[in-house]
């Protein structure tokens, strides 16, 4: 027994001499160490995420789906030019805020399918005329996924034709009544969709908040507040930012050749400003920046403190300058496709260095396992 | 006495000499009952769904290319195979036959996709394979109840030493695969993924500490280098099956690693006395209220089962070792095939698999692969989710050989798409141990020119500063 014993305080030694001798050799090049405990950072972080960035992106997007719903109700009563033009206007400004919001897809906002209730483009036009005209329709079913949202909106009011077409459509046109029911149906869904998600979130509903910002919450697992962000996003900037807004109408992902009829807001024309939106979004995700403009904890700061200040530094100026880049882009798409094919394609270079950065060093250094599905490691 | 005449009585003690068959009816029992939990939670989770029915390719093992997922239907009902047969190796009903369907079943599914190669169902496998040569049904089972004549009280050392063996390879082989300077001198992947867990109460502040990650570096590389000769020897017994419950219990806790750790501290059992082991038959008769005779130890002496004329016999014999010491020989080089290659192996991840290198490294990347038409010229960038799954592009962006078989399907995807004789090349990304991504692959290469075997170091950017340059952060 006393051999044994000896043995194993032998090996607990050289394991605790190795330690420090490791500990040696590594630390003089490096800074102190951060004073604040990361435990406590990723906190601070999903706190500032939820309560300073997801949920007031929400309570805004819930005002301007309610004000949308107002002014669709509005011009469905009253068609006109001036009550088409606020509701076109409304939808705009819906779908604006959207881009602050859109990248959240976990929690109430994927309970209630909320993006692609919202934002499935292009949209589904037959569809849509078919349930007009049958006046039988299930909003939330999953094939009607292209027929309802931003999308759908756009196409009934921006799509029909010059402002004489459209207001004909919803006045003198045979199935006017059935158009003026079916917009009414699409603005009430979108705010009801939006609304479930703001509840969701909010301590007074059900207070997805304070599961968000649970300790629980506070590691870097799948199930975790940072591992659920970044997975998010990482899928949604790859999918719906990167293809969706630039590499799939640009062509990219078709062998050069242009796909216009998949710009998103193709009718209302305002693809390139929801693009800048979204950059702009994505940016003041990464920096922490609320919706007063406050700086909080974002994965900037969370970066720093892990000592990746090189990486944490390049995503920045690469958010920065990507949002520089779409500022020179024209205000019409369907032209920069059309003439400036070099221009979209440099940005879709320059989207793709933040994926790559996502994908390997982010989540390397955080310990995140971007696979936005639970499994066994080895 | 010279040494060589001590190795091999020794030898032949640990194959020939007759021992209880206590401790192998138990393992079987356990080995059961472990599998047939781990199966109805992966299918509680969602993951046959998940891993074989909703992808729309796979990436097979080569040489196993035929091996495939068989439609729903099909799928479900291996898995109910595997299940029933875990269930009849728990009970000891029909054991050969339940051996030889559970180890067939379960390997075909780890066959269907590299992407979720696991280092414990590669010892699964290995497991299963073993028992169906083994006699762990002749005690503690419905067979042995059923037909008396089955019963032993003994059986040939080898049957147990067997596992037994098999177990220190897993524990060693891991333990040499972290004498590496990653491991030991820069404390990675530890250094990244404990503080990650700094959230835990109570343990969670010294997970943030440095010191915390080479203790923990050097404490897991120590253990699975000896403990499995702590758990031989039985004075330290009890203390080596305490390290196996903390160290198990603690890689629980901290990663995400399933059933893993429970199946060892089961396994590990098997170390244990035949009296410790009758112990826990006569607590498990009580518990249940099983009949005696179920339990009723036979007599003394040991059976020798079926009587084959002489030359069968031998034939049997013969073959039987020779299976063994192949079965071994194999696992013992296979670890170390990756010196027949050039370039850092965590780099090249060539010979990486089935050496039970098991949380070894953390490595992450991106791949975008483009075709191009010989012909015309043009060109497509591939968006990977429209084939892939996130973890299948995961797996893929960061080994080489997977990639290469995407690219062949993308071949098969694009010609379809009228691609005349497509080139296929990638612009890959990969951060190892927490450093800085960098390029991967070669960006110029077309990856249909290469064939699976080939050096890999020809066809990747070299990547020199692995063991030479010991900084973690840029």
């Amino acid at each position: 027994m006393n051999k044994i014993a000896s043995y194993f305080l032998l090996f607990f030694g050289l394991m605790m001499l190795g330690g420090l001798w490791g500990c040696k050799t590594d630390s003089p090049k490096k800074p102190n160490p951060p004073s604040t405990n990361l435990a406590e950072a990723r906190l601070e972080l999903a706190r500032n995420m939820a309560n300073g960035l997801i949920i007031p992106a929400y309570e805004q997007l819930s005002q301007r789906a309610n004000e949308l719903e107002v002014a669709v109700g509005a011009f469905t009563r009253n068609p006109d030019a001036a009550s088409l033009l606020a509701a076109r206007e409304g939808l705009k400004a819906a779908w604006l805020q959207w881009q602050s919001a859109a990248m959240y897809l976990f929690g109430p906002a994927e309970n209630v399918v909320l993006r692609q209730s919202l934002a499935t483009y292009p949209a589904n036009e037959e569809k849509i005329e078919q349930n007009i005209a049958s006046g039988s329709y299930i909003l939330g079913s999953l094939d009607n996924q292209a027929a309802v949202g931003f999308p759908a909106l756009d196409y009934l009011l921006n799509g029909l034709g010059d402002e004489a077409q459209v207001l004909a459509a919803y006045t003198t046109d045979s199935l006017a009544d059935g158009r003026r029911t079916y917009l009414q149906d699409l603005s009430a869904e979108i705010s009801a969709k939006v609304n479930a998600s703001l509840q969701g979130w909010l301590a007074a509903g059900d207070n997805y908040v304070a599961e968000f910002t649970d300790p629980s919450a506070g590691g870097t697992d799948l199930g975790s507040a940072l591992g659920l962000l970044v997975n998010s996003i990482d899928l949604h900037f790859q999918r719906f930012v990167r293809d969706g807004k630039v590499a799939i109408p640009a062509g990219i992902r078709s062998a050069g050749v242009p796909r216009p009829k998949t710009i998103e807001a193709r009718y209302g024309g305002y693809a390139v400003e929801l693009l800048r939106a979204s950059l702009q979004a994505y940016h003041r995700l990464f920096l922490g920046i609320d919706a007063n403009g406050l700086d909080g904890m974002g994965l900037y700061d969370y970066l720093l403190l892990l000592e990746a200040e090189q990486l944490a530094n390049d995503m920045k100026n690469q958010y920065e300058s990507l949002q520089a880049a779409a500022e020179q882009l024209g205000d019409s798409m369907e032209e920069e496709i059309d003439q400036h094919p070099e221009r979209l394609e440099a940005l879709f270079v320059d989207m793709q260095k933040i994926v790559v950065w996502i994908k390997s060093d982010m989540a390397s250094v955080m310990g995140i396992t971007l696979t936005n599905q639970d499994n066994d490691g080895d | 006495m010279t040494g060589i005449e001590a190795i091999h009585k020794a030898l032949h003690k640990a194959i020939h000499a007759q021992v209880p068959v206590a401790p192998l009816a138990v393992f079987r029992a356990l080995f059961g009952l472990i599998m047939l939990v781990s199966i109805i939670r992966f299918a509680a989770m969602g993951w046959i769904e998940e891993l074989y029915l909703q992808p729309t390719f796979f990436f097979p093992y080569e040489g196993f290319e035929w091996v495939r997922p068989p439609g729903a239907a099909g799928m479900y009902a291996l898995f109910v195979l595997m299940g029933v047969s875990a269930l009849l190796l728990m009970l000891g009903w029909h054991y050969r036959l339940a051996a030889v369907s559970f180890f067939l079943s379960f390997t075909y599914v780890e066959l269907i996709d590299k992407s979720y190669y696991l280092n414990h169902y590669y010892f699964i496998s290995l497991v299963a394979l073993l028992l169906i040569f083994l006699p762990a049904h002749t005690a503690f089972s419905l067979d042995a109840w059923r037909r008396p004549a089955l019963r032993r009280q003994r059986v040939p050392a080898w049957c147990i030493n067997a596992i037994k063996l098999q177990l220190g390879m897993v524990y060693v082989f891991a333990g040499i695969a972290k004498l590496n300077p990653h491991w030991l001198v820069e404390a990675m992947p530890l250094k990244l993924w404990l503080p990650a867990h700094s959230h835990l109460p109570l343990i969670g502040a010294v997970l943030e500490w440095e010191i915390t990650a080479y203790a923990f570096s050097w404490a897991g590389a120590l253990y699975d280098l000896f403990v499995v000769f702590f758990l031989l020897h039985v004075r330290s017994r009890p203390w080596a099956y305490g390290a196996v419950l903390l160290f198990h219990f603690t890689t629980a806790l901290l990663f995400q690693i399933g059933m893993f750790p429970y199946i060892m501290c089961l396994a590990t059992l098997i170390f244990f006395s035949p009296v410790f082991h009758q112990r826990i038959i006569d607590a498990t008769g009580r518990l249940l209220s099983l009949p005696a005779s179920l339990l009723k130890k036979p007599q003394a002496g040991h059976a020798t089962g079926l009587r084959l004329p002489a030359w069968a016999g031998r034939v049997q014999h013969y073959g039987l070792a020779a299976f063994f010491v192949l079965f071994f020989a194999l696992q013992l080089l296979l670890p170390f095939r990756y010196l027949l290659y050039e370039g850092p192996l965590f780099w090249t991840e060539q010979g990486y698999r089935f050496s039970w290198r098991v949380m070894l490294m953390e490595k992450a990347g991106f791949a975008n692969f483009q075709v191009y038409d010989s012909r015309t010229g043009r060109s497509e960038q591939v968006a990977n989710y429209t084939y892939l799954t996130p973890v299948q592009e995961k797996m893929m962006s960061t080994q080489p050989d997977m990639m290469l078989q995407f690219a062949q399907y993308l071949k098969q995807v694009y010609e379809q798409k009228g691609f005349s004789q497509p080139q296929i090349r990638v612009e890959s990304y990969v951060s190892l141990n927490g450093r800085r991504s960098r390029p991967y692959v070669r960006p110029n290469v077309n990856l249909l020119d290469i064939r699976p075997g080939q050096e890999r170091m020809n066809w990747l950017m070299p990547y020199d500063d692995v063991t030479t340059k010991l900084t973690a952060h840029e």
